[in-house]
């Protein structure tokens, strides 16, 4: 029993980076004498085991041992991230750029809670959208290019993996690679009518028949079930710094049957009587007089689908 | 700089200068950057398919190869050849019949051609591969794996073709059940796309991971820009456009409605690519 507990000591010692520094590793260090027939880390002849700066680097158990060594501890911390800019990277008919916000409780050293508030300062149809009404007079349906403009989603995130990496033989970094998921709600809205600034005013094609300049407009189509999964790096600065590197991919339902409170049927006597058929429906808030026609054409047919609004975040971490 | 910029930095140099921070301690530096898996010196031959990641009007799988020399432990060139499998998506399959079933004397009398609809078929590229960043990850807390993270960037050339969604050529009997679609050739009612080829200049750049399993074979996961010049008319009329019957077997260049557009900007093609790298 001695012996196999000085077998394990002896191990250990020579695992340990900050034990092996000493100048000259190959002398003084007790011999291990491992029982005959125990799986134990097999010690190398000390002329060839390869030191660099003092590390027995030349037993392939020892890397096992030494990349598990975690020099930032996550478990019964507090981590705050801000998320300066994120940008959606399937922009096929929307494009969101945005800014958010999280904050995590790490419970245990691999599982966190987490809270992530959002906001998208850019939410509106993609330029692809725009040139298939202007080209093909074709149009992605109502629920297929709703935006999404603020929400939150709660949920945790687990850390399967650590790792540590090297900048040419330099800077040193430890990372770890994060997997969340949570569920929350957003607020979202539908374009009724691009931005107009070429080709309009006093440049417009026509002189005689000028078409107006002016800013999008667009409708609310409420709440919606928000929910989110991802997965990224997380890049330690130091013990309490890190950058955050991650892909999300925001899942919102999108049933796309009312705007701005205003179903079909309102819509069409809005237009004809002036008056909406329900009290919820307020043809007040749209912003130009041909709004109204405009959200009726994208209630006529009502859609739905479920949408996938992959973004790239950026972030810093802040561990407390 | 705007307000978040200056609280990120802010919080970042606060984090910096908490006490405890940059603690990495010299042996672990030592160990990362002993590399079980070198790879200076040796010619790497590369498998690999791609997926571009956004299908706007066009979608395409590509397969390629290469050749690498690695110089260095940081610097590789590589050269390759692929051939990519495209088509039209149901957008634009949309859209061509949309237009195509308008009567060109009353509606969408002038049109113009659409932007990003050139389909790559060949290519060959030359690319700088520069791996700054080698790491381990331990999965699970039992499964060391190394990697390296690494950008590319070159050029080279590629073989395209285009089929317009709205230069039809021919005179449909039924406009509403007209067509536009190299791919019903000969069908009843369809009219047959302009076509245009050409080889392209082609200009690259990615980045991606390379995860080694032992020490002469790797997975590599990718993300690859391949952009070139895009070229399309504009100013269309419809009705000359149908009775264009030369550019119908003429191409592009026999092609009389129209113009070319005059900045027609570059086709994007964004692939994300899962291979195999063998080391020798």
């Amino acid at each position: 029993m001695k012996k196999l507990l000085s077998a394990l000591l002896t191990a250990s010692l020579l695992s340990l980076p900050g034990i092996a520094l000493a100048e000259e590793p190959q002398t003084d260090l007790p011999k291990a004498e491992a029982p005959k027939g125990e799986d134990l880390p097999r010690a190398e002849p000390a002329s060839q085991v390869q030191v660099i700066e003092g590390a027995p680097l030349g037993n392939s158990n020892v890397y096992v041992h030494i990349v598990e060594k975690k020099p930032y501890t996550n478990a019964g911390r507090h981590e705050l991230v801000l998320y300066p800019a994120f940008a959606q990277l399937n922009a096929k008919f929307t494009t969101h750029v945005g800014v958010a916000a999280s904050y995590a409780y790490h419970l245990f050293e691999n599982l966190a809670l987490q809270v992530t508030p959002l906001f998208n300062y850019v939410n509106q149809e993609s330029a692809f959208n725009q040139e298939l009404i202007d080209k093909g007079h074709q149009q992605a349906q109502a629920a297929t290019a709703l935006l999404l403009q603020y929400g939150g989603v709660a949920g945790m995130e687990v850390t399967p993996m650590y790792g540590k990496f090297a900048f040419y033989d330099g800077v040193l970094g430890h990372f770890t690679f994060v997997l969340n998921a949570g569920a929350g709600v957003g607020m979202t809205r539908i374009q009724l009518r691009p931005e107009q600034t070429t080709n309009c005013g006093p440049n417009s094609e026509d002189p005689n028949n000028p078409i107006e300049c002016r800013k999008a407009s667009f409708g609310a189509t409420g709440a919606k079930f928000l929910g989110s999964v991802g997965a990224g790096f997380r890049v330690f600065l130091g013990e309490r710094a890190a950058v955050r590197l991650e892909v999300r991919d925001m899942i919102y339902t999108a049933r796309v049957d009312r705007i701005n409170g205003c179903s079909y049927d309102d819509l069409s006597s809005v237009l004809t009587t002036g008056q909406p058929l329900n009290s919820s429906c307020d043809p007040n808030t749209f912003t130009n007089p041909d709004d109204k026609q405009l959200a009726k054409l994208l209630l006529k047919e009502t859609s739905s689908d479920v949408l996938n609004n992959i973004s790239f975040f950026t972030g810093f971490s802040f561990l407390f | 700089m705007t307000p978040l910029l200056r609280v990120a930095s802010a919080l970042c140099l606060l984090a910096l200068a908490w006490p405890g921070s940059l603690r990495a301690a010299e042996p672990e530096k030592v160990v990362v950057r002993n590399r079980q898996f070198a790879v200076d010196g040796k010619l790497e031959g590369n498998l690999g398919v791609g997926l571009t990641v956004v299908n706007y009007l066009t979608d395409h799988t590509n397969l390629s190869g290469s050749l690498a020399y690695n110089f260095t432990e940081q610097l590789a060139l590589e050269v390759g050849g692929g051939y990519a499998l495209s088509r039209h998506t149901n957008v634009a399959d949309a859209a061509a019949h949309e237009v195509v079933t308008a009567d060109p004397s009353v509606q969408q009398k002038k049109v113009n051609d659409f932007s990003d609809l050139w389909q790559m078929g060949w290519s060959a590229t030359g690319a700088l591969r520069w791996a700054p960043i080698y790491g381990k990850l331990n999965i699970a807390a039992e499964l060391p794996v190394h990697f390296q993270f690494y950008l590319l960037a070159g050029g080279g050339a590629g073989g395209m073709s285009r089929d317009s969604l709205v230069y039809c050529i021919g005179s449909p009997v039924n406009r509403k059940s007209a067509t536009c679609s190299p791919s019903e050739s000969g069908a009843a009612d369809n009219l047959t796309p302009l076509h245009s080829s050409a080889i392209k200049p082609l200009a690259m750049a990615g980045a991606g991971l390379r995860f080694f399993i032992n020490k002469w074979s790797g997975l590599r996961l990718e993300v690859r820009d391949v952009a070139f010049p895009d070229s399309y008319r504009v100013d269309i009329l419809r009705v000359d456009s149908e009775k264009d019957v030369g550019a119908a077997s003429g191409g592009d260049a026999s092609a009389t409605a129209g113009r070319q557009a005059d900045s027609p900007g570059f086709t994007h093609l964004v692939f994300f690519q899962i291979g195999a790298s063998f080391l020798f």
